[in-house]
């Protein structure tokens, strides 16, 4: 039976304007996130990632704005929802887990006065009952002794417990989709396995959909069931994550699962062949994103058709040469 | 006699002030021993707070210790006239991890990686611009790059130059405190690899401080894990990586996440055991 998608996102396109011109940041992204599932966003810095997220929620910062496209929650169009129905659906509905937990939290605040706060925003309840079920959630979370936790200051924390803190408070509200941007960039390697654990048991327990966005394979490759990998403004591939581990279709993708590092001490060539330069966003010709970089790159790939094709089931790809 | 050799070294910072009520104690780098030999790569690696940075600070002039002494070719850095410092020092360099804070933004690429040529040699305009250019080339960027400013380069530009400032004087040893963790996997391997071939092109030494085991893994010859201010285990094998026994490297080991998505992936992460914080 085809699930119905919580999230979906249709050819979403994002331009910023800067001193020097027009930047398109994202162009021509869709994707669907179903309940208890987790997608994965890879990509380098600058690609994109962090403004798709950004636009879910309705946040984009005032230079960006969304040119073309959807974003449809449930039955909301996301996009036109007055700021009241926003406020109340984040958090609430859609939450968010930032990059660096250190600087997500008011430092002059106690976690108990960020927690109560958040609990009593979106729901019906008195200090004391918000105070009680804090700890509860606290506990779930697998944090040791939360009363004494409520009375603590961010800056007392670990980046590994207030990223941990951040789930339980994520938790609490129930919400039907996370975007955890980065969680565990920020961290030790040593936390970022807890950390990925508990967003695991939280779509398993909740059904929660998961927006999971890294640039580290390795976490991908752990906990995402389909991925999209972006580069330059555009999805360049998107598959079931077995699939594009096992058969990655795009030489951008191929070269990012070859710079692995991994246990073993192979020497890693490949990379040498990808040139120093990021791709330039502005005032993009129709060329393919990777043009530049790309090691397999001729005349062909200045091309007006720069759709992402389905190659296989499920298995899609915007590259002229494959499928 | 290694290149590098740090005597029972031990350093304590004080928080908070005395006149206020009570002091913390920390004690970041209690009594570490370590020998490093002329062109090895030492990896040192350790959980954030375990007196990685502060150890390398130590060892470059930065910090100094309470305890204990630091030989840098077969002198005591801190017992030395400030004129023999500075000669002992340019052979002494760093990168850092945060590339952007590391250089002045006011200064063009020209200038950042000419800085360590003009307090040590004396060369003319024309001299220093061919070497600059030919260090430009040597880390992989373009000469033209030499007029622009660090804010138009993406992070890993900038940690070329960084690197290219810090072989300027051909050292002999380099410190790399984190130097390829802020940046994107692609970028990590390449600046590697870089950092690999300037060390058998100029016989470079690195103390390699990182979290990220597999990044160590890729460029160590040798590995020292720190834990709580101490050296905890020491390996001299990098082939027996997996043969690590205290439990503070077992834990940094089974960290490292599987690179391909396996039939129980999910099952690896459920069934590791709780780390107690």
């Amino acid at each position: 039976m085809e699930q119905q998608p919580i999230l979906t996102v249709n050819k979403l396109n994002i331009d910023v304007s800067t001193p020097h011109g027009v930047t398109q940041v994202v162009r021509d992204v869709s994707f669907k996130i179903e309940a208890g599932k987790v997608f994965g966003f890879v990509g380098e810095s600058g690609s994109g990632k962090t403004m798709t997220c950004m636009s879910l929620l309705n946040l984009l910062p005032g230079e960006a704005k969304v040119v073309k496209g959807s974003i449809k929650f449930r039955n909301k169009d996301i996009l036109n929802c007055s700021a009241k129905d926003m406020r109340k659906a984040r958090g609430s509905e859609i939450a968010m887990i930032m990059q660096n937990p250190m600087t997500a939290f008011n430092p002059v605040r106690t976690i108990g006065r960020h927690f109560i706060e958040t609990l009593k925003t979106h729901l019906p309840i008195t200090k004391q009952q918000a105070r009680t079920m804090a700890i509860a959630y606290l506990e779930k979370a697998d944090l040791p002794n939360p009363e004494n936790l409520l009375k603590q200051y961010p800056f007392q924390l670990s980046g590994g417990m207030l990223q941990r803190v951040m789930i339980a408070i994520t938790m609490s509200l129930n919400p039907s989709i996370l975007i955890a941007d980065e969680p565990t960039t920020a961290l030790d390697a040593t936390n970022q396995l807890q950390i990925l654990q508990q967003l695991n048991w939280l779509r398993k327990e909740y059904d929660t959909g998961i927006l999971l966005v890294s640039h580290d394979l390795g976490v991908i490759a752990q906990l995402a069931d389909e991925v999209a990998v972006m580069y330059g403004g555009y999805i360049v591939e998107k598959a079931p994550v077995f699939k594009l581990f096992n058969r990655p279709m795009h030489p951008y993708t191929r070269v990012l699962l070859e710079s692995r590092l991994g246990l073993t001490r192979r020497k890693i060539k490949s990379v040498q062949r990808v040139s120093v330069s990021s791709p330039n966003l502005i005032n993009k010709e129709n060329t393919c994103p990777f043009f530049e970089r790309c090691e397999d790159a001729d005349h062909t790939c200045v091309n007006d058709n720069l759709e992402l094709k389905e190659c296989e089931k499920d298995h899609l790809v915007r590259c002229v040469k494959s499928g | 006699m290694g290149l590098l050799e740090l005597k029972s070294i031990k350093k304590t910072y004080f928080l908070g002030s005395s006149v206020w009520g009570k002091r913390k104690i920390v004690e970041a780098v209690k009594n570490v021993s370590l020998t490093l030999e002329e062109g090895v790569c030492l990896g040192l690696v350790g959980e954030s707070g375990s007196g990685k940075s502060t150890l390398g600070k130590i060892l470059l002039g930065l910090e100094k210790p309470d305890q204990g002494e630091v030989w840098f070719q077969g002198r005591n850095l801190y017992n030395l006239k400030a004129k023999e410092l500075k000669e002992l020092r340019r052979n002494l360099q760093v990168v850092f991890q945060d590339c952007y804070s590391a250089v002045n933004p006011r200064l063009t690429v020209g200038e950042i990686i000419a800085e360590p040529l003009r307090n040590y040699e004396r060369l003319t305009s024309a001299q220093e611009k061919k070497k600059v250019q030919e260090f430009l080339e040597i880390v992989g960027l373009c000469l033209e790059d030499i007029h622009k400013y660090p804010h138009h380069f993406s992070g890993g530009q900038l940690q070329r130059i960084n690197i290219a400032r810090a072989i300027a004087l051909k050292p002999k040893l380099i410190i790399l405190d984190e130097a390829v963790s802020a940046l994107d996997v692609l970028v990590q391997v390449q600046i590697l690899n870089l950092l690999a071939q300037l060390k058998e092109e100029f016989q470079l030494s690195y103390l390699f401080i990182s979290h990220d085991l597999q990044a160590v893994n890729y460029i160590a010859d040798r590995l020292a894990v720190m834990y709580k201010g101490e050296v905890v285990e020491r390996l001299d094998d990098m082939e027996q990586l997996e043969r690590l026994e205290h439990p503070v490297s077992k834990k940094l080991l089974s960290s490292v996440l599987p690179p391909y998505p396996s039939g129980e992936r999910l099952g690896i992460i459920n069934n590791m055991t709780k780390i107690s914080l």
